[in-house]
């Protein structure tokens, strides 16, 4: 950061960054065998609704992109825009591994075609607990959290959160700012 | 609510006890107050609605009335502290 950002204040945005992911595959063991949590086969990665402009551009550059990606790794991929007018690039595949390889895949991509600024957050599903457990990861701080819904309006379970957050903080790269473990209500996976 | 009442004794009991037991209320103190510290300061906030927003947060305004702590079953942590407070005084070792 140079003297006259400095000086006005200005912080340059941090490029999204996919790179630490892959940890989720890594944890995959620690999740099984000691929470009883199994991934749900889904993935969902989040962007920023884009301008006209960019739309034109971007809804032929993603189809060609998710051919790619659902040829290359074997996991069916879809896409849906949510109510909130925020598109989502949905991922299945039974394999957690290749269920985050191919997140990676798709991220990298969207940060290669320039729309690194638009990706928000990748997020996967677990069951077997009480209640489904997403785990979301934050592409601008390269960190996880946890986020259990309690499925009552806008409800979430604070307590299972801090306990995950607590049996997993030796594998996963977790944001230790709680003030940003922001949910994702209603997410289509 | 009697039973919730009830509940609410209980756990001024509970705080007491352990407090007594281990003759060390600040501990108790400090893990209540982490404990409510922590979860008060998980967002209820979606990620989207606050992408939207352009980080223009708005603080929700929390409204405890007296009336949502008679249907409570615990009751509030300012209020366990002030008892615990109480305690530590008795026992000689203000905090």
């Amino acid at each position: 950061m140079g003297l006259r950002d400095l000086l006005f204040g200005r912080s340059k945005l941090k490029d999204a960054s996919p790179e630490q992911l892959f940890a989720l595959s890594t944890a995959r063991v620690t999740l099984e065998v000691e929470l009883g949590l199994r991934a749900a086969g889904r993935a969902g990665i989040c962007f920023k609704p884009l301008s006209a402009g960019e739309f034109a551009r971007a809804r032929t550059e993603l189809t060609e992109l998710l051919t790619v990606a659902a040829r290359d790794s074997g996991s069916q991929v879809s896409q849906s825009t949510d109510e909130h007018g925020f598109e989502w690039i949905v991922i299945e595949d039974p394999e957690l591994e290749d269920l985050v390889t191919t997140v990676h895949l798709v991220g990298s991509e969207l940060v290669a075609q320039g729309f690194g600024a638009q990706l928000l957050a990748a997020v996967f599903r677990f069951d077997g607990a009480e209640r489904p457990v997403f785990w979301i990861y934050g592409y601008k701080r390269a960190a996880f959290w946890p986020f259990v819904p309690t499925g009552k309006g806008q409800g979430r379970d604070n307590a299972e959160e801090l306990k995950l957050k607590a049996e997993l903080e030796n594998e996963l790269p977790i944001e230790q700012d709680l003030t940003r473990w922001l949910a994702l209500f209603g997410a289509p996976v | 609510m009697l039973i919730r009442a009830l509940s609410r004794y209980r756990e001024y009991a509970a705080d007491r006890g352990a407090a007594v037991i281990t003759g060390a209320p600040e501990n108790l103190m400090s893990a209540l107050q982490k404990i409510t510290g922590e979860m008060a300061r998980i967002p209820q906030r979606d990620l989207r609605q606050v992408e939207s927003m352009n980080a223009f947060f708005i603080v929700p305004t929390n409204i405890r009335t007296r009336a949502s702590e008679l249907l409570q079953t615990h009751p509030p942590t300012e209020k366990r502290l002030a008892a615990l407070a109480e305690i530590s005084r008795t026992m000689g070792r203000p905090v």
